[in-house]
């Protein structure tokens, strides 16, 4: 097997950006929706929680970055292939059931509700409550 | 945050200084480092929002009423409520009072500028995988420098390891690595690093699309408008949030007093309206504070005002059925 070149991260991001080009970034807004993961009719409020990641190129459902950079970096195959499909599709699978933000099980605990009614300067060595 | 509570050798007695509103998993954090060394974990009560002035007194005199305290965790912005501490002025006031400081900046990276030189805190920690939009368990630990040899292992404790010499061990030393210490946190157990990956093409696609202060002006800007629909329809009050600069994520107050809620079924409420809103497309935290319930909402690049408009409605016709009691 012929010795193949060792991939760097600036090729690697080149890959993982080749979808875009300047003249085709949106204005900020809904324009904005096709490169994060989430469903059509999903309204995302609450990116400070389950933020979306980044999807490679438009109409995917697949969260296709971190295959695509780990595949870059990592000798494959496939590395000169620029198509879209991720040369690695377990991969791939497990971002984006994982990654998918769609309130899930994933919840994570709700913080304990705080209702104390004690001011500032009080301090004391007891731990707080448990989390609900 | 467990890296370095773990990491760090307490003394008997020797104290964790933590606030009321520190993020459950980490007070976890900071209870278990108690429980299994001889550090002593310090609870200061804040309720919030509390001024910057008021925040700092408090913190100071606490510290040196209590004495003894090695280090004070503390974050950039809250999770819940979402406001912004000045996390500026309690690393200063940590240096200046020879308390280390551990900054939980997990809403930091990506939603407001961090110029990590200039803050110069001991620690300090951000997730990539809210703000900066990497995929989730992708996150950075900024250890100062000068506080390196205070955390011996990553967590857990993996290949690159470099074990004190040991004074009954006569064979010669390997050649000193400057680096080893960065370099044990590249291959930590069994971790996939294909997140980390990530953060470079995150950064680039960034660039791409203008750039971090275009951003981050965006995301306040929308948040804080976003805000003010909530706030307008709800006819309530926006938290304020203290510290210095923007923020991108706001608590508005739910139009829901506690008596109006049979106190057997207040804590549903939280529950009801969070799957109630899931069901119809949309998520904003709902969450219980001092006696109130509230909504956070955060600004992002792909949201407008409608988005904001139409959460806004959905979650009070929500809180309509809760205090009529058809829930």
């Amino acid at each position: 097997m012929a010795a193949r070149k060792a991939p760097d991260m600036e090729s690697a991001i080149a890959l993982a950006l080749s979808d875009f080009s300047d003249d085709e970034v949106p204005e900020f807004g809904h324009g904005m929706r096709k490169y994060f993961q989430f469903d059509d009719d999903w309204t995302n409020l609450n990116h400070g929680m389950y933020a979306p990641s980044l999807v490679r190129g438009r109409s995917s459902s697949l969260l296709k970055v971190p295959s695509q950079v780990l595949s870059a970096l990592v000798p494959a195959p496939s590395l000169a292939s620029t198509t879209a499909s991720p040369p690695s599709p377990s991969v791939a699978r497990t971002h984006s059931s994982a990654h998918t933000t769609r309130r899930s099980s994933l919840h994570p605990a709700r913080p304990s509700p705080n209702t104390s009614t004690r001011r500032p300067h009080q301090s004391s060595t007891s731990p707080m409550p448990p989390p609900a | 945050v467990n890296t370095v509570l773990r990491g760090l050798r307490f003394q008997p007695g020797e104290k964790i200084l933590y606030f009321s509103f520190i993020y459950p998993a980490c007070g976890n954090t900071v209870l278990y480092v108690a429980e299994s060394t001889g550090a002593a974990a310090l609870h200061m009560q804040i309720t919030l929002p509390v001024s910057d002035d008021d925040l700092l007194a408090a913190f100071s005199s606490t510290v040196q009423a209590a004495g003894n305290v090695k280090i004070a965790v503390f974050d950039t912005i809250v999770s819940l409520p979402g406001v912004r501490l000045p996390f500026e002025r309690l690393i200063r006031t940590c240096k200046a009072l020879g308390v280390l400081s551990m900054v939980d900046g997990a809403h930091a990276v990506g939603h407001l500028p961090l110029d990590i030189t200039a803050l110069d805190p001991d620690f300090l920690t951000s997730n990539c995988h809210k703000w900066l939009y990497t995929p989730r368990g992708s996150a950075f630990l900024y250890v100062a420098e000068r506080n390196q040899a205070l955390i011996r292992s990553t967590l857990p404790t993996s290949w690159g390891f470099v074990p004190l010499p040991s004074s009954e061990d006569d064979s010669t030393p390997p050649p000193k690595d400057e680096e080893a210490w960065a370099k044990q946190f590249t291959f930590v157990g069994t971790v996939n690093g294909s997140e980390f990956l990530c953060i470079p093409a995150a950064l680039a696609f960034r660039k791409r699309i203008g750039g971090e202060d275009k951003i981050m002006a965006y995301t306040c800007d929308i948040a804080r408008r976003g805000a003010e629909i909530f706030r307008a329809l709800f006819e309530t009050e926006i938290m304020k949030s203290y510290g210095t600069g923007p923020v991108g994520m706001f608590n508005i107050r739910l139009p829901l007093r506690f008596e109006e809620v049979p106190e057997e079924k207040r804590a549903r409420v939280v529950s009801f309206l969070t799957d109630s809103m899931d069901a119809c497309g949309t998520y904003i935290t709902a969450f219980e504070y001092n006696g109130a319930w509230w909504s956070r909402v955060s600004g992002q690049i792909y949201l407008e005002e409608s988005d904001f408009v139409k959460g806004a409605q959905i979650l009070l016709g929500f809180v309509a059925k809760v205090r009529s009691g058809e829930w």
